[in-house]
């Protein structure tokens, strides 16, 4: 118990509702639930959801917004493809160097996106959600002039090697996953930048009195958000064997209901990245159960929409209550002050 | 206030029923991107405090000419997500930077 009280909040409360969904799962398909090859792909699926949530994570905490995530890894997918339908050798000899350049590319993409998403945020002063939802379109529509809206397939059998990869019971991907979202961890709660983030997310005015350069943040956030997205396109490659310019655009709803579900608000600066994963892991067995349950995917919609105006009433209340509760303590030291008050 | 949306878009369903003569829960998704567009060309500032409602219109007129006639100049229907996108991008920078220069002033 003394643990718990110690540990935040929020990583209690997430614990629980993971530990009950869980149970409900086996309560009512345990049978099938419970098998290994479904434990092992659903470590198999939360990737994908997992790096966006990522992303929306990073770009929350500045209190900013990037819808163009699932645009930039399309993107990404697409000319990947291309890349490797033209310039790959019929008998396979240049596999190596092409894989290499695809995962350069992939990067460059992500940071090149970032960079003209925090262009307009930060330098020209548009509106992040107005700025992203623009990009998310030009995006799109620079993958759809590429394929004329065609999928690439096809890829290389190493590719799909990679994307099978198992280390023991658990997938190679989601062993990189949790590596990156380790190194996200330590970047936002360990390093200067994450202090700054989080306190330009929750008063920008105030840093930018303070002497810490808002701008710079700004680049830098959204191109991790933007590498964080290329990673997925990459995944997304290797998991499905295709690209799309228009694939899976339902992923951001999905992205934002995991940070809102984690604590960390659009409102800005607070939020501990680490539940992430667990919130990732909650809707992973929600969306698993409506498979079992054989729940409609047009019911499944609404129901997280439902999940998402509920968990967003209740970050709103508590953080209203809290800014209630620290104000009376800070009237009450005024009183108590000699003098003061 | 915060009826008077639900019920204009109400409205928008009835007339775009009675155009098409087909409801399906689908018909009028991804058409945000559009009217964002729309009302972000119409002079209303995306965070508030100003915005008229014939600018509005005046948005609507321009994004519907549009793509009505990106086919007719020979425009593949696939770029017009990337028009629009460009199109929000440039209208929202106008003000954005308009903002700055009033703010130097």
């Amino acid at each position: 118990m003394k643990i718990l009280r110690r540990m935040d909040k929020k990583s209690v409360q997430l614990i629980f509702i993971t530990i009950a969904l869980f149970g409900l799962m086996v309560w009512l398909r345990g049978d099938r639930f419970l098998r290994p090859k479904n434990m092992e792909s659903m470590l198999f699926q939360l990737v994908e959801p997992g790096l966006f949530a990522m992303c929306i994570a990073v770009a929350y905490m500045s209190r900013g917004m990037d819808l163009s995530i699932v645009s930039i890894a399309n993107l990404v997918g697409v000319v990947n493809g291309m890349l490797l339908r033209t310039q790959l050798n019929p008998d396979g000899s240049n596999v190596g160097i092409l894989l290499a350049a695809c995962v350069v590319i992939a990067i460059a993409i992500g940071l090149a996106c970032g960079l003209m998403n925090a262009f307009f945020i930060s330098n020209v002063g548009i509106f992040p959600i107005l700025v992203t939802l623009g990009t998310q379109n030009v995006f799109m529509g620079i993958a759809m002039a590429l394929t004329q809206g065609r999928a690439e397939g096809n890829f290389p059998q190493q590719l799909l090697d990679f994307g099978d990869a198992k280390i023991g019971p658990v997938p190679l991907l989601t062993i990189l996953f949790l590596l990156v979202f380790t190194v996200l961890c330590v970047v936002v709660h360990k390093t200067p930048y994450g202090k700054k983030l989080q306190w330009m997310g929750s008063n920008s005015k105030v840093t930018w009195f303070t002497g810490i350069d808002n701008p710079k943040i700004t680049y830098a956030t959204y191109m991790l958000s933007g590498v964080f997205a290329s990673l997925a396109g990459l995944v997304i490659m290797a998991r499905t064997n295709s690209a799309k310019a228009d694939y899976g655009t339902t992923y951001v709803f999905q992205a934002l209901l995991t940070c809102v579900l984690a604590g960390i608000s659009p409102l800005g600066g607070t939020g501990k990245v680490y539940n992430l994963i667990l919130s990732i892991v909650a809707i992973q067995i929600t969306s698993t159960g409506f498979n079992m349950l054989r729940i409609s995917p047009l019911i499944r919609d609404s129901i997280f929409g439902a999940l998402l105006i509920i968990s967003i009433v209740i970050d709103f209340v508590s953080r209203n209550r809290r800014a209630r509760r620290l104000n009376r303590a800070a009237i009450r030291q005024l009183k108590e002050q000699p003098g003061g008050g | 206030m915060a009826f008077y949306p639900g019920a204009i878009a109400g409205l928008a369903g009835i007339v775009g029923v009675s155009n098409i003569q087909v409801a399906n829960p689908y018909d009028f998704q991804n058409r945000e991107l559009t009217v964002t567009a729309a009302v972000v060309i119409g002079g209303t500032r995306i965070t508030g405090g100003k915005g008229s409602v014939l600018g509005v219109v005046l948005g609507v007129l321009v994004t519907n000419i549009i793509s009505q006639n990106l086919v007719l100049i020979g425009i593949q229907p696939e770029y017009g997500k990337f028009v629009f996108g460009i199109l929000i991008l440039f209208a929202a920078a106008v003000q954005g930077i308009q903002a700055k220069l009033r703010g130097r002033k």
